[in-house]
């Protein structure tokens, strides 16, 4: 679809959003502050809410041409549970994808975003906890945050490169503090690789300025490890090998691909002669 | 004297944080031990500073603006705990 008709499709994706998103903030809000006797039965009822609406959006921006990206296809499963989801970062919207696909997600969010007066209440019903800017003091009680939502059988999900991938392509090595928090815990680690081909909302890439080509987000689930009798470092480097393993497969895969399309479009051939 | 503490912090470092391929000889005591030194983390810092409590009895709040300082190199560290547990007690 060319960029002149994905425009007009993303400034109406972008209106229907902020038609929206008022009445859905409203309603998440009221609901948050609802008083309850039982925090973890309304938290995971706006975790559902948030889950729906995620669906919603990633159906919508499906039908509009904007992001191919079904939940409903995701490759693998987390197993049932408390567990450590750990998962590069390659664009904004892998945030929705993974949260759409999982069930009794929680996650570390940015301080920036965590303390904004409108985005609390809300993000702290719901479960999630502040990340970390750095401070060791921060840190800790990161970890000490993540394990508790862990003993209350939350999934946490953390983005091991602490930032969006490079712009350049590839990913930054792995952090530590999710496998930390596995290990402390006693629960698996499940390692997800995102892929996003053309790479679209990478960091410094607004909304408004799509790739030439629709963009192709792959969630793959891979299967969990225990932290059991090996180090986090260790951890950390086995889960860091296993999601750039996973990502050159797929470039393998697709560089295979387009030189065989190439292959079969020779000028003045139709691809079954060529075939032949 | 001084020395025998760069040592323990050294020992202290690669068995506290079990930096399997690392031996306390190969620490320079002047490097930095966070990223581009010894490559340590911020998970290694709490570790750490965890293990300075337990063997020297000395503190560092995690909230302290000097731990980038102080946590720079075993000189440092070496340097931090002599100013506050006395250079006698634990040279």
């Amino acid at each position: 679809m060319p960029l002149v008709v994905r425009y007009p499709l993303i400034i109406a994706l972008l209106a229907i959003y902020f038609v929206l998103a008022p009445f859905g903030y409203l309603a998440f809000a009221l609901y948050a502050r609802l008083p309850t006797r039982d925090p973890d039965a309304r938290a995971r009822r706006l975790q559902w809410v948030m889950r729906r609406a995620f669906r919603l959006y990633l159906d919508t921006v499906r039908t509009l041409r904007v992001l191919d990206y079904d939940p409903r296809k995701v490759q693998g499963r987390a197993p049932d549970g408390a567990c450590v989801l750990v998962t590069n970062h390659p664009t904004l919207t892998d945030f929705p994808a993974i949260v759409a696909a999982t069930d009794g997600v929680v996650t570390a969010v940015k301080p920036s975003v965590y303390y904004r007066w409108w985005a609390r209440p809300l993000l702290e019903a719901a479960g999630h906890f502040p990340g970390c800017d750095g401070r060791p003091a921060e840190l800790e009680r990161l970890i000490e945050n993540a394990c508790d939502r862990l003993a209350r059988g939350y999934r946490v999900l953390i983005f091991a490169e602490g930032t969006r991938s490079p712009r350049e392509g590839g990913i930054h090595p792995f952090g530590r503090a999710a496998f930390e928090i596995a290990k402390r815990a006693g629960v698996p680690v499940v390692p997800i690789m995102a892929r996003c081909n053309p790479r679209w909302l990478i960091r410094g890439q607004g909304i408004l300025n799509p790739p030439a080509e629709m963009p192709k987000l792959r969630i793959e689930v891979l299967d969990p490890i225990r932290p059991t009798g090996i180090s986090s470092r260790k951890l950390r480097d086995m889960v860091e090998a296993q999601v750039r393993n996973r990502l050159a497969f797929h470039a393998n895969e697709e560089a295979l691909r387009g030189a065989e399309i190439d292959h079969v479009r020779l000028p003045g051939i139709s691809p079954e002669e060529a075939h032949r | 004297m001084s020395d025998s503490l760069e040592s323990r912090l050294k020992k202290l470092i690669v068995e506290s944080l079990m930096l399997e391929d690392v031996k306390p000889e190969d620490i320079d005591t002047e490097a930095p031990l966070f990223v581009e030194g010894l490559g340590l983390d911020s998970i290694d810092a709490l570790e750490l500073a965890l293990a300075i409590h337990q063997e020297f009895g000395v503190k560092t709040s995690p909230e302290d603006e000097r731990n980038r300082e102080i946590f720079y190199s075993v000189k440092s560290l070496a340097d931090f705990i002599r100013s506050e547990t006395g250079a006698a007690t634990v040279a």
